[in-house]
């Protein structure tokens, strides 16, 4: 608050003296979010730079040391994390300090790439069922848990896909998923997404991390409706995935308002209304109309958006009465 | 200027500020609750995800009444000046709706619709300026039309992205508009640019704080650091020389590279050091970002060493220096802290974004078939681009 606002504030005798002095008192500056984007930056160029300096000299002696000096790094920074934790609790933990969570990133990162180090040179985990992805994966989950670490958490969540053989992450969700000539990827992503959903669930209802159902709940929402989507354009049976995704559409949005989520409650109707549209178009193209279907879609869409626009403002006031994310 | 109501903007602020205040506890609820009957809200603007929506729900009707329009008007769109006529009308529309409807009468203010209607008229102002002259424009006069644009939508809607808009046509049309007039200003072009942004960081920095133009607060930051990064980009080696060669055809080293070579080192700690002491975190964040130019810069041109020492190496000294300042600021220092001024329940969100950024820029790991790849590789390019 400036100046100008806190005088204006108390000439009109809004604000006690005492909270004056309060607002008045001279500010800290934060420089919070710049040394955390640093700190950030530097566990991403460290841990891809080793990942990259063991890759290149696979073949020479200095590889080992390398690998040493990535296992020292790793080891050193799990015993910094793990002395400097509080005790496990099944609520959210805060972070001792901002930096640990950083320790707890890297060390994680660097343990991945020594694990496909080893997997890659010495074919430890063997070869059957994706062991080489599920073994890091659950390390990272249990990591996640025992560490209260949300980023580790998306981590294990992405990698858990990645082993189901989809991908997830924002960028890649649409992009790197060849729906169209892999017809299975629409049921893998079904399958997951309800895995994810359910395990958000979960974890609200028996209180245990409760904090970590957004995370879950945000990967799982997506790939969920996006596979139930591409199974509506792609597969013959589209009605089937018309229903499903009404069904998936009806417990978004019961769990939305249970949970006052202004986000969770945009993406369903929005996914809803491709849907939805989806449908309409269909059914406007395969009746021949001509030009008269062309007229009717477009009457639609503005008919259609318009009736949106006023469900969003009113869940808009629904839900405006204790906000969150 | 501003088309919303001055007293609801003021309103909106004031209301923002005391309830972070009283999530701070600085102000006790009974005082909360007076200031919110002492100001009450008038505009309406809904939570951000929401307007995310009523935008991208705003644009197809907007999409679709134009197609309407087409559709019933088929008969003359084989001409090119009617297809302008028609847009430049619905852009119109779109402006007399947003001003008298959506602005005035029904108070929205970044409701997400008014937003869209914004970017939709401008638009299609734009498309029909472009239609009417034969897809035949110099680069200077379609920088000039959308910084004309641009400016009036600023002043009438005080929208972030509108002035940031503004301010590049308006560079664009000072850069193409001095190769147009003779080569003597080509070849001064860093100069001129370098000038005219000093000029306009001067100026945006004083209006900015001045009461009567609170309302553009915002906008004004925006300005600002896009002034410091524009007299940056302008005096940067790489830029001056790549940009030399793609619109003079000149290559090879730059005459005089050496007061270039000057301005891309010393700039960026310079933003640094002044946002240090001034506390001024424009200053100090646009010095950080472009600390990653100045690394991009050298790499280009001078390789001294491989890729990933490099990222070891860089990584090591940011952590080994984040971690340093973090112990210096435990105790609060020279009105520095390291405390994060959000309270608990943003950084809950905060936190929850970061893990998708996470989860994002190191995704990559091994797939069972891929008998060898480490991940890491998209991490080379991270230095400017890490601040969210």
């Amino acid at each position: 608050m400036n100046q100008r606002l806190i005088n204006k504030l108390s000439e009109q005798g809004l604000l006690s003296p005492e909270s004056r002095e309060k607002l008045l008192l001279p500010r800290l500056f934060s420089v919070h979010w710049e040394v955390t984007t640093l700190l950030y930056l530097g566990v991403l160029l460290l841990s891809g730079g080793l990942g990259i300096l063991v890759y290149k000299n696979i073949d020479t002696i200095g590889h080992q040391v390398i690998l040493l000096a990535i296992g020292l790094t790793c080891g050193l920074c799990f015993v910094i994390a793990n002395k400097k934790k509080r005790p496990f609790s099944r609520h959210k933990v805060l972070a001792p300090n901002m930096g640990w969570d950083y320790i707890v990133l890297l060390a994680c990162l660097l343990f991945i790439t020594f694990i496909t180090y080893l997997q890659a040179q010495y074919n430890v985990f063997g070869t059957r069922y994706g062991s080489a992805t599920f073994i890091p994966m659950l390390v990272l989950l249990f990591s996640a848990y025992y560490f209260d670490h949300l980023g580790v958490l998306s981590l294990a969540i992405t990698n858990f896909a990645a082993w189901m053989g989809i991908a997830i992450t924002p960028y890649e969700i649409l992009s790197n998923n060849a729906f169209n000539t892999d017809t299975r990827l629409i049921y893998t992503g079904v399958l997951l997404g309800a895995i994810l959903m359910t395990a958000g669930y979960l974890s609200e209802r028996f209180d245990f991390k409760k904090h970590f159902a957004f995370t879950y709940d945000n990967f799982g929402v997506h790939i969920l409706f996006i596979a139930v989507l591409a199974g509506m354009f792609l597969l013959e049976f589209y009605y089937l995935f018309f229903l499903v995704l009404c069904g998936i559409g009806a417990f978004c949005y019961w769990q939305s308002s249970q949970r006052k989520s202004f986000y969770f409650m945009m993406i369903t109707v929005l996914y809803l209304y491709i849907g939805v549209s989806y449908m309409i178009l269909r059914w406007l193209f395969y009746t021949n109309l001509d030009l008269g279907g062309i007229y009717l879609g477009l009457f639609y869409f503005i008919g259609s958006a318009v009736a949106v626009v006023r469900l969003l403002i009113v869940q808009n006031k629904k839900l405006k009465t204790n906000d969150s994310i | 200027m501003i088309a919303y109501n001055p007293t609801g903007l003021d309103n909106a602020v004031i209301n923002d500020q005391a309830q972070s205040e009283y999530k701070k506890g600085n102000i006790t609820a009974v005082e909360m609750a007076g200031i919110k009957t002492a100001f009450p809200e008038i505009l309406y603007t809904p939570n951000f995800f929401i307007r995310i929506g009523l935008f991208l729900l705003t644009a197809v009707i907007v999409i679709c009444a134009l197609g309407l329009i087409m559709l019933v008007m088929m008969a003359g769109l084989n001409n090119e000046n009617f297809i302008g006529g028609l847009i430049l009308f619905w852009g119109g529309c779109c402006y007399a709706m947003l001003e008298l409807w959506w602005v005035q009468d029904k108070k929205h203010y970044r409701s997400g619709i008014d937003d869209a209607l914004t970017w939709a008229s401008s638009g299609a102002l734009l498309t029909a300026m472009i239609v009417f002259t034969d897809f035949d424009l110099e680069g200077s006069f379609l920088c000039g039309v959308i910084c004309a644009i641009a400016t009036w939508m600023t002043l009438r809607f005080a929208d972030m992205l509108m002035a940031l808009t503004a301010f590049g046509s308006a560079i664009g049309f000072i850069f193409f508009a001095g190769f147009e007039v003779s080569p003597i200003a080509a070849d001064l072009m860093p100069f001129i640019i370098m000038l005219v942004s000093l000029g306009a960081y001067v100026l945006f920095s004083r209006l900015s704080g001045k009461e009567q133009f609170r309302h553009y607060e915002a906008c004004l930051d925006v300005l600002t650091t896009a002034a410091l990064i524009t007299l940056y980009m302008a005096g940067n080696y790489f830029v001056v020389r790549e940009v030399g060669a793609e619109m003079l055809g000149k290559t090879g080293p730059v005459p005089i590279g050496w007061l270039f070579w000057i301005f891309t080192f010393v700039i960026p700690p310079v933003y640094i050091y002044f946002g240090i002491r001034r506390k001024d975190r424009i200053r100090l964040r646009t010095g950080l970002i472009l600390l990653g130019m100045i690394v991009f810069t050298v790499r280009y041109y001078h390789s001294l060493m491989p890729i990933e020492t490099a990222m070891v190496l860089g990584g090591a000294v940011l952590i080994v220096a984040a971690w340093a300042v973090i112990r210096y600021l435990k105790q609060p220092r020279y009105g520095f802290t390291y405390e994060a001024d959000e309270s608990g329940e943003e950084m809950t969100g905060l936190k929850a974004a970061e893990a998708i950024i996470i989860a994002q820029t190191f995704h990559k790991t091994p797939q069972p078939d891929d008998s060898f790849k480490f991940g890491g590789g998209t991490g080379g390019g991270g230095g400017a681009t890490g601040d969210y």
